[in-house]
């Protein structure tokens, strides 16, 4: 297993990648033609012709390398534990900050993940702190607040655990389902911070798919939930990780913070009051700096 | 002696009084038996030919599923113990057994009964005996409740924790007996550890934690040392909030919302608890496989279940559970701990004794004594023409190449070697 990468060597393989990707990027689509390794472009690149094909190979070769560095790179942090068999849960997690390819929405960087056999769905939710990195991607770290999936935690098989990671100068709220047994098929959520989900099928074939925001998807409203036993969670900095199920003095109650799950990039938060929103068409819906209001 | 068909899940009862054991198991059945019968006391206590069997021994040596029965009572290769009792329910035991040789998924359940008798009952399947497993014992719940002891949890904090539920009785009592109604009940901390020393002494099974340590079986080959620190999780998860008696000073334990929340639940509704084991019978000994205690409430089937880390230390995982998922959850256990039941043969049988002067035979007994066969696998006596050993299951004959064994009698089809129904009409075969 690789050795996590320190936040030097994150800062400046970050850096490195960035670079060489707003290249390759200007590379393949310079008013909309795309170089190819036998080709020539119409019109000379914003980002300047390569000296020769295998130039552009390279580049694309050096990416991939600092793309698999990332990946085995993560750090794999214990986050959370089974209510039903007391199995710690271990996930990676980019807990330097939100500028990490772990949380790029639309093409995360982040190795298979080694997980109990009751695990169902991770969703979760970020408090940003007072600075936002910029970085270059979309990043869908989910609300400020941490929430249920009401059409999850709602079937008499699933339990969830709330717990919570600093991530850079943020708190963020992983909030893991579980499952005893499966249900049959039901559509899961988008595994926290990406497009899609991933599970076995009836065939035992790992597959993925994917659902869109739904308003009723984000219960805000977590008392009811622990007063029934469907949720349990544990105390922010607790190393041993126990569960907890009592709603008195729960930290996970009365939070403040953004009720929508966001959309950031540049350094912004692109806001909206309505969850159905389509990242394609959010930029820029509206802006507003990490330290502005919420909605 | 008595036989009677239950209701619902049992197929079949069978009321056998202790002074027809040895007459029916010994003298006519010429039974062996291993450790794990629970009839194995009787029976080995029993001199052959000593006594003359009650009038109903022929009625249950009669019964078709007598030998059946029989056998997986007295040679199991795996058993259920429970020791039933606590709140405000008497001690008892009983035991389920099954006998894998036997080619059945049948169980038997073992019971001493009224005036020394024993009750056995057959259920042909472990979804039957489980059926009635949950019917009998388990509180019929269907909401969730919060898992206020989740896992894992250490044997030694577990304690604390069942004395804090018994501490929130004791204290709402104290309330009830003194005419001091509160909404705050306490106790000290010199009185909470005091108690609960005086508790485990005391085994009084009327109290939840003297419950679990009485009839969880096994619980004295787990390590069990107590520390301070074991003690964190009466604050973690909320049962018992430490503070200081403002009028007095003294150290004081508050209820929180767990010690509340089951204190009152356990005070209100608790009436009975079962521990059990499950083991696996093989020719070394029991190896036991689960072992776990279940207190029924009106909230939920709280099922603790334990085992050991690598340092053989005791860890509980506690859960409070509805009927179905208590059923399921039994049904998972009971399915793996079969599957690890060894094609082999159980542990050796013992050999019933040799009657000291003659019996003679009941009339219409045709199991008779005299053999001119003997197993070659166990030694046991062996009737002209059987096909299996009924002592330790193995076949008397193997046949030299498969051949088919003519045709069915009922619909004239051609019979397969080996197959014991037809597979054209379903006739049983033999």
């Amino acid at each position: 297993m690789s050795e996590p990468l320190s936040a030097a060597e994150r800062r400046d393989l970050l850096a490195e990648y960035f670079a060489g990707r707003e290249k390759l990027y200007a590379l393949w689509y310079p008013g909309g033609e795309m170089v190819s390794a036998g080709g020539e472009a119409a019109e000379e690149p914003a980002g300047g012709m390569p000296e020769s094909p295998s130039e552009l190979a390279a580049l694309q070769q050096r990416l991939s390398e600092l793309w698999d560095r990332c990946e085995t790179g993560v750090p794999v942090l214990p986050l959370s534990r089974c209510p039903y068999t007391g199995a710690e849960v271990r996930h990676s997690i980019d807990t330097y900050g939100l500028d990490g390819l772990w949380w790029d929405y639309h093409a995360p960087v982040r190795p298979p993940e080694s997980l109990p056999s009751t695990y169902f769905a991770l969703a979760g939710a970020v408090k940003l702190g007072s600075t936002l990195e910029e970085f270059p991607f979309l990043c869908r770290p989910g609300p400020e607040v941490p929430y249920v999936v009401p059409r999850l935690l709602g079937q008499p098989e699933i339990r969830a655990v709330i717990s919570t990671v600093e991530v850079g100068n943020h708190r963020a709220f992983p909030t893991f389902y579980f499952a005893d047994p499966f249900p049959g098929y039901i559509s899961r959520v988008n595994t926290w911070g990406t497009a899609q989900f991933w599970f076995n099928d009836e065939e035992g074939n790992w597959v993925w798919d994917a659902v869109e925001d739904e308003a009723a998807d984000f219960d805000f409203d977590l008392e009811p939930w622990i007063r029934s036993g469907k949720l349990l969670w544990i105390a922010p900095g607790d190393e041993h990780l126990r569960l907890r199920a009592h709603a008195r003095a729960c930290p996970y109650l009365g939070l403040e913070g953004r009720r929508f799950p966001m959309h950031l990039t540049l350094g912004l938060v692109l806001g909206s009051d309505e969850p159905e929103i389509d990242p394609e068409a959010a930029w820029p819906q509206s802006r507003e700096t990490a330290a502005g209001e919420g909605a | 002696m008595s036989i009677n068909t239950s209701p619902a899940d049992v197929a079949l009862s069978l009321q056998i009084g202790a002074e027809d054991l040895g007459p029916l198991f010994v003298d006519r059945l010429r039974a062996a038996w291993n450790s794990s019968s629970p009839l194995a006391p009787e029976l080995e206590r029993y001199a052959a030919g000593s006594r003359q069997g009650s009038e109903g021994a022929a009625q249950v040596f009669a019964h078709p599923k007598f030998r059946t029965v029989a056998t997986i009572v007295t040679q199991p290769d795996f058993r259920v113990f429970h020791r039933t009792g606590g709140g405000a329910i008497p001690l008892s035991i009983f035991g389920a057994y099954r006998n894998r040789a036997m080619g059945t998924e049948a169980l038997v359940a073992v019971s001493p009964s009224f005036n020394g008798s024993y009750l056995l009952q057959y259920f042909p399947n472990q979804g039957d005996y489980l059926d009635w497993w949950v019917d009998t014992i388990a509180s019929k719940v269907e909401d969730s409740t919060p898992n206020y002891l989740a896992p894992p949890v250490s044997l030694e904090s577990l304690a604390y924790i069942l004395h804090a539920v018994d501490a929130y009785r004791r204290a709402s009592l104290h309330s009830l007996l003194s005419y001091t109604p509160t909404d705050a009940p306490f106790i000290t901390v010199r009185k909470f550890l005091e108690t609960m020393t005086r508790s485990m002494e005391s085994m009084d099974t009327r109290w939840l934690l003297p419950a679990f340590l009485f009839l969880t079986p096994g619980l004295n080959t787990i390590a069990f040392h107590p520390r301070p620190e074991h003690m964190e999780p009466l604050a973690d998860n909320d049962f018992l909030i430490p503070t200081r008696n403002e009028r007095t000073g003294e150290d004081i334990f508050l209820f929180g919302e767990a010690g509340r929340t089951m204190g009152v639940e356990f005070y209100r509704s608790w009436i009975l608890s079962v521990g059990f084991d499950t083991a696996l019978v093989t020719g070394e000994g029991e190896k036991v496989l689960h072992r776990a205690f279940l207190a029924p409430t009106a909230l939920g089937n709280h099922l603790i279940s334990l085992d050991t880390d690598s340092a053989g230390n005791g860890i509980v995982n506690h859960q409070p559970l509805t009927s179905s998922e208590l059923r399921r959850k039994l049904w998972a256990m009971l399915k793996a701990d079969l599957a690890a039941i060894p094609a082999a043969a159980a542990a050796p049988a013992r050999r019933p004794s040799v009657a000291t002067s003659a019996v003679s035979k009941p009339a219409g007994d045709d199991q008779g004594a005299s053999t001119a066969n003997r197993c070659p696998y166990c030694g046991n006596d062996v009737s002209p023409g059987a096909r299996f050993c009924r002592a330790c299951g193995k076949p008397m004959s193997q046949p030299a190449a498969p051949k088919a064994l003519g045709f069915c009698s009922g619909c004239g089809a051609k019979l397969e070697p080996g197959v014991r129904f037809c597979g054209e009409c379903g006739r049983p075969i033999g």
